[in-house]
Formats: C-alpha cells, structure tokens, sequence
C-alpha cells in the first residue's frame, strides 16, 4: 500500500515537466481540480495567510459527506475566534466578546476554497498558465499562474497537491509580480478518516439560534456605466449598518475571480461628504460622492479599477 | 556561546537552557553578541532603525530617568483628546481592529478627526462595516475582521503646535 502510494506520486512528480511545455488546456483542467478539491475532499491542517508583515495562523478541518459541506476554521493568534460551517450557514464565535454570529452565506470564499466552482469565462480576463511544482507542507504541488490581461486585476498563482489538487499556496500578485498577499499550508493532512468531534465547536451555543436569511436581491436603480472589462454585476442587495437608521445599497461585481463591492449610501446623517483613496492591506477603497449619496468602493483590485468603478457609478432610475 | 544565542533567539532551546543562557547574558561579551545578532536580524528583516550606538545613549539616558515606582496607567486616545487638540495635528493613521467593549465613542472620534485633521479624513469614514459585509465575498480581509464586534480606531499622533 505504502510502495504504490509513493510510486504514483514519483510518477506526479516527473509529470509536471512535460505538463509546462504542453500548458493551454491542461491549466485549465488543473485549475478546475483545485477549484473542486476543496469542496469535495476531507482535509485537516494548519495555514498561514500573510500580507505584509502582518500573519494569521489557522487550523481547518473540512469533511464533505452525503449532507454536504462541514468545516470547522480556528483562528489560533490573537483574539480567539472559531468559525463552523455546515454548507451556506456560518457560524461565528468570538468567545472574548461573548459573540456569536449566525447567518447564511451567498458565497464562501475562504482559503482552501477560493477558486469559484464555475471558472468558465476565467480565460477571458486571465492568461492561464501551468507554472512549476513547488512543495508546500511536505507535498509537492503544481502551480497554476493567471496573469492579467489588463491592468484592472492582480495576477495569481494557484498550487494544487499533485494527487488530489487540493490548494496547498495560493498567492496575489501586484503589477510588478511581487507577492501582495499569500495563504499557505503549513501542515496538511489530505484524505483518511475525519474524526466527527473535530468538526463540533468548542464553545456551547446558549440557545439555538436560526441563521438570518439570505437578503433578497433586488434592483435599486444604481448602475455602473462602464466598469473596467471583464467585470459584472453578480449581486445587489439592501443592508442595515449598525448605527445607521437609513439603508445601503451594496452591489458586487465580480471578473469571476475577484469582486468589487459598491456601497451607495445616502449623505444625510453623516458628517459630511468624501473623495479620496485610502488602502486596507491588499484592499483599494476609493470614496466619492454622487448626488446626494456617499459611494465607497471596494476590493483586492488594483487603484485604478475601484476609482473607474466609482467614477462611473450613476442613478438611473427604476 | 554564539550558536546557542542565535538559537535562543530563534526560541530553539528549552526552558532550563533559556535560563542559563539568560543567566549567561549577564555577561558583557555575551551581550554584544545578543545585541550583534538582532542588528543581523533587524538587517534581514529591513526592520533596522536604530544607530550603532543606540544601547549605550539609551543607557545612558536610562540612568538619568527618574524612577516611577506608581506608573499611572497608559490613557487611551480619547474623543476629548481630540476636541482639544491643537489644530495643527498630524494624522498617523492606522487602521487598528479594536474590541468593541473598550469604548462606544467612535463615531465621535472620527468627527472630531475629520474636523481637526483633513489627512485623516479619509480614514475617519468608517469602512470597516463596509469590509466586513465585502468578507463574503473575498477571502483577504482579515479573518479577524470577521468579528461581529470590531471598530476601526483611527490613531492620531499629535504634533505640539508653536
């Protein structure tokens, strides 16, 4: 058992030499391994995610069995915080502060598992590209590499295990190809048998408490003309910020690979208004007023994708 | 005695070693390797900021110190700070995710941030709510950002104004 597991993973190893001269669609094929992988294996380990000189450290473990997704995420420096996930409910405790939140997720990108399942139109945006096998946590792994098309988006680089193409790095990349931010594996256990008490939170919760429902989209007349290429419009809804009486309106677009929240808020009740850029580790926020609303956008883009975005926010009317 | 300081300072030795090797620092050679090392590591890191002779003006202005044996507590940067400060502060600012039990003066922090100090407006407008409903959508703000109770404090250093 032991012998054939190491002959097919020298059999891997030699592999990825031939796999860069072939690239194309075998990156492809890769990229959708990895973006299912994380979905669909059990898996335990600890990660790093690092900007800067700013680290995290995580212990994951996620299981996939025929109810569906379980997983449990411990943040393990800082303030304790344990996040448990059965398919789109998320539950967050932060035992120092006494909090838990409950609530129901649209989307779920977290390290394993950032890559969206439907990666169809990725290529228009991204040149994708086999990179080299590096070894991460003690397990090889192939790179997948997206390089931009334009300047509007950062470039990426994706490592999936050899065997079972389970995201072990995964790292954001500026315009001059210098690593903005990174996740990583420092140990990882892939496949086995995952003990079901691993999965259960070590805080009780009080009383059971029913996720919120997921906000109903809607259509509130706010629209970008003409937003950098690639990017669409994937979700609009309304949200209630603590402290403020008066709604928001928050829009998402997305190139499939990253998105760029839109945040219109009317000016009255606040101070006053704003223009400007400021950054949030990899995050470009760029604020400017429209009529009579605040617009705040946001995302992992570069500069000038969040100013075009809010440049040509405008109301148009139901 | 090099080798076990660089691995004393890599937190590589075990507790009786540490405290030999504490023991040990007591001596002077012993300390300018302690003191060389970290200038090694401040190096690599791009993190070195201080001049060669560093440790001794500072020991020097050590001894001169008066010794505070009733430290008053450290205050906090409080919205009163700011409502008096001079009008020509400098903004440093930073963003810092700070639990929400220590203080409920916020709001009133950053209107008095915005009125006193143009470079800090930006960072004054709250965006942390604005990170944290953007979390479900990307994986790079902080999972410490996924607290339901963080605030954004914007730190002001002030500059005495003549």
């Amino acid at each position: 058992m032991r012998a054939g597991r190491c002959v097919v993973v020298v059999i891997l190893s030699c592999l990825p030499g031939l796999a860069v001269a072939e690239a194309g669609g075998d990156a492809a094929i890769w990229l959708q391994r990895i973006a299912s992988a994380a979905h669909n294996l059990d898996y335990s380990g600890t990660f790093v995610y690092q900007r800067g000189a700013h680290m995290e450290t995580s212990s994951i473990t996620h299981m996939m069995d025929e109810s569906g997704e379980h997983e449990k995420l411990e943040v393990l420096d800082g303030p304790p915080r344990e996040i448990i996930r059965n398919n789109d409910e998320v539950i967050c405790f932060t035992p120092e502060s006494k909090g838990v939140m409950v609530e129901r997720r649209r989307s779920q990108k977290s390290f394993p598992a950032l890559l969206p399942l439907q990666l169809s139109g990725i290529g228009e945006n991204y040149v994708v590209k086999l990179g080299l096998v590096e070894r991460v946590a003690g397990h090889d792994c192939q790179n997948v590499v997206l390089e931009p098309r334009d300047v509007y988006r950062y470039g990426h680089r994706f490592c999936g295990e050899n065997g079972s193409g389970l995201l072990l790095k995964a790292s954001t990349l500026n315009e001059k190809k210098e690593v903005i931010n990174q996740f990583f594996f420092t140990h990882a256990r892939i496949g086995g048998t995952i003990d079901r008490e691993q999965l259960k939170p070590r805080y009780a919760m009080h009383q059971h408490m029913k996720p919120q429902d997921i906000p109903a989209m809607v259509d509130s007349g706010w629209q970008v003309k003409s937003p950098p290429a690639g990017f669409k419009k994937i979700m609009e809804q309304k949200r209630t910020f603590p402290g403020k009486k008066v709604s928001a309106n928050h829009l998402v677009f997305s190139d499939e690979l990253v998105a760029v929240s839109i945040f219109v808020e009317p000016l009255a009740g606040m101070q006053k208004s704003v223009t400007g850029l400021s950054s949030q580790g990899s995050i470009n926020v760029y604020t400017r007023p429209v009529a009579e609303f605040q617009v705040t956008v946001l995302g992992e883009v570069p500069a000038a994708t969040v100013m075009q975005i809010a440049n040509s926010v405008s109301f148009a009317g139901k | 005695m090099k080798e076990q300081i660089s691995e004393f300072m890599d937190g590589e030795v075990d507790e009786a070693e540490a405290k030999r090797l504490i023991a040990a620092l007591q001596s002077s050679e012993a300390q300018h390797e302690w003191h060389a090392y970290h200038l090694i590591g401040d190096e690599l890191r791009g993190t070195s900021s201080v001049s060669g002779d560093f440790m001794d003006r500072f020991r020097l202005s050590l001894a001169e110190e008066p010794t505070v044996l009733a430290p008053k507590r450290l205050a906090r940067p409080h919205a009163r700070t700011f409502a008096l400060s001079a009008a020509a502060s400098v903004a440093a600012v930073g963003f810092v995710l700070w639990a929400v039990m220590q203080t409920g003066n916020e709001s009133a922090t950053s209107s008095m941030l915005a009125a006193n100090a143009p470079q800090a407006e930006l960072a004054s407008t709250n965006v942390n709510p604005y990170l944290l409903a953007h979390q479900e959508y990307s994986p790079s703000v902080s999972m410490r950002g996924m607290a339901p109770h963080v605030q954004m404090v914007s730190e002001v250093r002030e500059v005495a104004a003549r």
